[in-house]
């Protein structure tokens, strides 16, 4: 949580950002861009309720922001190598360079504003998971009844004694302890956060999903695949879901 | 001239893709796939791809091919196929459904409640008309529900419960292996498994046989054998018994990773002399001991012969990939003396298929091998030779059945 009195220090605008990426920062502003992009939570409304779990998928989304981040700069630095080349023969700036009548200028120069905007928009998504995640998160736990169902919008849960599942349904994370039947009612893709492992599920289908206590994987069966699996195992699975 | 000078390069396309379609066609035929059915089927492949099965049905020459869709999402490969009837148990409402192949599919005739859609045996009374099937219910005490049906009219003949335990001991997980009618009894043999931990399990070292009085069902008498595990299997998947033309029944075990998981006990052949009500403790065919592996399928196939289907347990990993890696191999057993002689097949993949289909002389084995190729090969038991019979053009993952339509 320490990382959040970090960010509460800090002023990270747009301009910020974009000065960051242009190599024109003070060393001050770039540790304090460093710092906030290493952080492990955006929460810089200052929601500082989140339990484990969530900050865990937050770090998720952050890598998975970070990446689009960039990418970002990358496209950032190759416009801004482009609108460089002028402004070294000409010894101007980019107010100037777009009263340019040179085409080759012009084309620098709506590259930096679909820069600007990519930026703008890369905020935007940035920003957007830190506020709705609490609300994109699914939890569900069981741990005392035989079987416990859950319905939701685009899915359904079964979790047998001594289960939990958990989806935050912004970044597709998914994590299981025990065992669950999961029945999506739309095309679902979601990933085993431990192993970087992309699950794509079926409308329609019925899952059995586990995870193997060795390896913390996600084990899926299909109810279809449940076939392929030994009698007995199928016959355990059949069991706990009351499935007879 | 123009004419000409736009007319040859279409006519070098056409010449080069016939030379490249004869090239093709010399290394692999695929047989084309009509629908619908325009022909009398002899055969029908039960085929999966991607999860989702269809019916590949053959003429009796293996010539003509055409497809259809089970009738419905959750019809699987768990069926009873007799006299051009298709019998299978809907898992939404556990209703047992008489199918006819008809031309445009499968066309459901009658129905009969069950109480689960688990068919563990079935068994045609005196090779008749009369259908036994043998369920086991699970719950906190395992108990196990018999139907006998006249398919004639499908009308339910009797409903009961089987006096089987169920459980011995901590192993409360009850399997049905093996049921049998015979000279007004039944027989049954079966056994105990138990969970270990989260995905792992193992069969109790024994294999339990009961006779019955068919009439009554009460125990006439009971069997312990040691020799090995998990008796049979589920024979709706798979065929693991056969009857010899002098009576005599054979049966395999399967104490493998892929069935009982009791893996220091062997997979073999058993046999049970016909008139007796016990298994012969002294005839036994240790497959294991031939071949270092153990084995799922047994199809008798005539003059005391026998196919098994072996695993290949240097190829998975465990029950995870079992059945996905290229890893079965086929013998012939030689029951009177012991002997495995492995066939020069491709090696197959899926653990537990019912792909073995007898005309005459003749044997035809589905194989997904892995060139990617789905082939039924011909082994002919005369002269041993084999060869790759029919490659249908159609999308396969696994041949899961490969049936004998009349």
């Amino acid at each position: 949580m320490y990382y959040l009195c970090n960010i509460e220090e800090m002023k990270i605008t747009k301009e910020l950002l974009e000065r960051y990426e242009l190599g024109q920062c003070t060393e001050q502003e770039a540790t304090a861009v460093s710092l906030w992009l290493d952080s492990t939570s955006l929460s810089l409304d200052g929601d500082d309720e989140q339990e484990a779990d969530i900050a865990e998928d937050i770090i998720e989304d952050l890598l998975i922001e970070q990446e689009m981040w960039q990418h970002i700069s990358a496209y950032m630095q190759e416009s801004a190598a482009k609108s460089n080349i002028p402004e070294r023969s000409e010894n101007s700036n980019a107010v100037k360079l777009a009263k340019n009548n040179d085409p080759t200028v012009k084309f620098a120069a709506l590259i930096a504003i679909a820069a600007s905007l990519l930026i703008i928009l890369g905020m935007g998504w940035w920003f957007y998971p830190t506020t709705a995640s609490k609300e994109h998160l699914f939890n569900a736990s069981n741990s005392d009844k035989a079987v416990m169902l859950w319905k939701e919008d685009s899915f359904e849960f079964t979790l047998s004694k001594n289960s939990s599942a958990s989806i935050n349904l912004q970044s597709g994370n998914m994590a299981i302890s025990g065992d669950v039947l999961f029945s999506p009612k739309k095309d679902i893709k979601l990933y085993d956060k431990h192993n970087n492992t992309s699950l794509d599920f079926r409308q329609g289908e019925v899952y059995f999903i586990s995870t193997d206590p060795d390896t913390s994987e996600l084990v899926v069966y299909s109810k279809s695949q449940l076939e392929y699996l030994p009698p007995i195992l199928r016959k355990h699975i059949r069991k706990q879901f009351h499935l007879t | 001239m123009r004419l000409f000078t736009g007319f040859y390069p279409i006519l070098y396309v056409v010449l080069a893709s016939s030379i490249i379609g004869f090239g093709t066609s010399c290394t692999q035929t695929k047989q084309q796939i009509d629908s619908p059915i325009n022909f009398e089927p002899a055969y029908s492949l039960f085929v999966s791809k991607e999860s989702v099965n269809n019916f590949v049905m053959i003429d009796s020459t293996w010539q003509q091919l055409a497809s259809f869709s089970p009738p419905h999402a959750g019809f699987n490969r768990e069926f009873i196929q007799r006299k051009g009837f298709i019998y299978s148990v809907n898992p939404e409402n556990d209703y047992l459904i008489q199918y006819r192949i008809s031309s445009m599919g499968l066309q459901a005739m009658d129905s009969i409640k069950v109480v689960n859609d688990n068919i563990e045996q079935y068994h045609w009374k005196n090779n008749s008309d009369t259908l036994l099937i043998s369920n086991v219910v699970h719950g906190d005490i395992e108990t196990c529900s018999f139907y006998e049906i006249d398919t004639k009219t499908f009308s339910l003949i009797r409903e009961a419960q089987l006096p089987i335990p169920p459980a011995v001991n901590d192993f409360n997980i009850l399997s049905l292996g093996l049921v049998r009618y015979d000279n007004d009894k039944l027989w049954i043999a079966f056994a105990y498994s138990k969970m270990l931990g989260h995905n792992e399990y193992t069969t109790l070292d024994t294999m339990y046989y009961r006779t019955l009085d068919f009439a009554s069902l009460r125990v006439l008498s009971e069997q312990k054998d040691p020799r090995s595990t998990y008796p049979g299997g589920i024979n709706t998947i798979q065929t693991y018994s056969g009857t010899a033309e002098n009576g005599d029944f054979y049966f395999t075990s399967g104490p493998g990773i892929a069935a009982g998981n009791n893996i220091e006990q062997p997979s073999a052949i058993f046999r049970k002399k016909k008139g007796s009500d016990e298994v012969d403790t002294t005839y036994m065919v240790n497959i294991s001991a031939q071949t270092g592996n153990h084995a799922y399928g047994f199809w008798y196939v005539g003059n005391g012969k026998a196919i098994v289907r072996g695993e290949r347990s240097d190829k998975y990993t465990d029950f995870s990939n079992h059945h996905a890696v290229y890893q079965f191999e086929y013998y012939l057993a030689d029951l009177a003396n012991g002997k495995l002689q492995k066939l020069d097949l491709p090696l197959d993949k899926g653990t537990r298929k019912e792909n073995v289909v007898q005309v005459g002389a003749d044997l035809y084995i589905a194989i997904d091998d892995e060139k990617e190729n789905h082939t039924v090969w011909q082994y002919n038991l005369e002269s041993g030779k084999i060869t790759a019979h029919l490659t249908p053009d159609f999308p396969i993952d696994y041949q899961l059945r490969l049936d004998k339509l009349k």
